[in-house]
């Protein structure tokens, strides 16, 4: 299994490059019904594209968590037996890979786990310029107590976060310059965290 | 049609109909956003305070102000009242004024300048031609509004200060928000003189107007510029 996530050219750009960085953060805010009047008609398309470009970027970047999280968790959650999936449906709204939740907070992907009805497992992978590709786990019981709490546990790869999660360390998945992401302390980490659930 | 043939095959074969990333078509929007010296490039000041109007503005000053060992100052002032004629979408060169034809030695720039008694954020003036008297001033004048509103008689009287100090055609004035409100609205539609502009548009278009210019970026101008953007960001164009 591969270990290492080569980023696509528009993700690249995006993580490694502060003024791509800065025009598609720009190009994004904008609302469908605004036109900057600085423009010509020759250059007006120039506009239209600029919001394309941003929108794929983007796009590449929940197809790049998307990979990522495959990479990541898959094989981990399968050996656990975490297999069922909660129906988008039932998430958080503040949990769906609508764009701008990827884009602002992190691609998640909720399971349910036995010992309760709404008994979760909560998975999340996102990706930062400076701190590269992180994970985020929280579990909670039916009686929505977490089953990660920072007072009982102790992960070595992981540090607490907000909101009940823990985080991937932040050399876990750094980007190298040819936008290359070795994923395998960040797998390292998934396994252990989900072996600590499963005891 | 028959040129993307290979394009979309490949699209095709791969399965992957999402657009092709071309990053050139950011460069028409914002200039060369790989060039070191674009204020993308640069970090703003992060000093946990945010700088206040007349802070923005003594400081844009400081970066324009003509220096007798160089025209940098000068053609940051060109390159910047371009920016703002552009920013209003005032594109016809003939009705410009132009600081690169200032007389030699008369381009003055200011923050605060006294105008009767009242003091406009920032003036440049200059005299263009052989004499100094009224028919030769030139008068661009800047009100710059960062989470301020407009007062009802501020704009009225920068305009009489410049009509009476310059002939027809000899004055120009701006007003960079860092957002339009509905009070803003009024008072532009009550002062038609004046051209509305944004912040980011006229940051947008002078970062564009000086990557014509000789790089010379020592001192901090663009992180100044990135500042002012990252202060008025989060509003469009």
């Amino acid at each position: 299994m591969s270990q290492t996530l080569t980023l696509p050219a528009s993700v690249c750009d995006y993580m490694l490059k502060p003024g791509v960085r800065a025009a598609v953060d720009h190009l994004l805010e904008q609302k469908s019904d605004h036109f900057p009047i600085d423009l010509q008609w020759e250059s007006m398309l120039d506009y239209h594209d600029g919001l394309l470009m941003a929108a794929k970027v983007r796009r590449d970047y929940v197809a790049t968590l998307h990979s990522a999280w495959g990479m990541i968790w898959k094989e981990a959650l399968v050996s656990e037996g975490y297999v069922l999936e909660v129906p988008f449906a039932d998430y958080p709204p503040d949990a769906l890979p609508s764009p701008k939740m990827v884009w602002d907070d992190a691609l998640y992907r909720i399971y349910s786990l036995p010992g309760g009805e709404n008994a979760s497992l909560y998975t999340a992978v996102a990706l930062f310029p400076n701190e590269g590709l992180v994970a985020y786990i929280a579990a909670e019981n039916g009686s929505e107590k977490s089953l990660l709490s920072a007072d009982n546990v102790r992960l070595k790869g992981w540090i607490p976060d907000e909101s009940n999660y823990w985080r991937t360390r932040c050399s876990a998945g750094k980007v190298d310059s040819d936008g290359v992401v070795d994923v395998s302390a960040l797998i390292t980490a998934v396994r252990e965290a989900v072996g600590v659930l499963r005891a | 049609m028959v040129e993307h043939l290979p394009v979309l095959n490949q699209a095709a074969l791969n399965a992957d109909w999402a657009p092709m990333y071309f990053p050139i078509v950011l460069a028409s929007l914002y200039g060369d956003i790989s060039a070191g010296r674009h204020f993308f490039s640069m970090q703003g000041l992060d000093w946990g305070i945010r700088l206040t109007e007349p802070q923005v503005t003594s400081a844009l000053v400081h970066f324009l102000s003509p220096a007798v060992y160089s025209d940098a100052g000068a053609r940051r002032c060109a390159a910047l009242v371009r920016a703002l004629y552009r920013a209003a979408g005032r594109t016809d060169v003939r009705l410009r004024l132009d600081p690169l034809l200032a007389t030699p030695g008369t381009l003055r720039v200011a923050a605060e300048r006294r105008t009767g008694n009242r003091r406009i954020d920032i003036a440049l003036e200059w005299c263009q031609g052989p004499s100094t008297d009224k028919t030769s001033r030139r008068l661009v004048l800047i009100e710059c509004k960062f989470d301020h509103h407009i007062t009802s008689k501020q704009l009225p009287a920068y305009r009489q200060y410049a009509q009476r100090q310059t002939a027809e055609g000899g004055y120009a004035l701006f007003l960079l928000l860092d957002r339009r409100t509905s009070r803003t609205t009024r008072s532009i539609a009550r002062n038609k003189d004046w051209q509305p502009v944004t912040w980011l548009a006229v940051l947008r278009c002078l970062e564009q107007e000086l990557l014509q210019e000789p790089d010379e970026e020592a001192g901090g101008f663009a992180s100044l510029r990135r500042t002012i953007w990252n202060m008025a960001n989060g509003r469009s164009f």
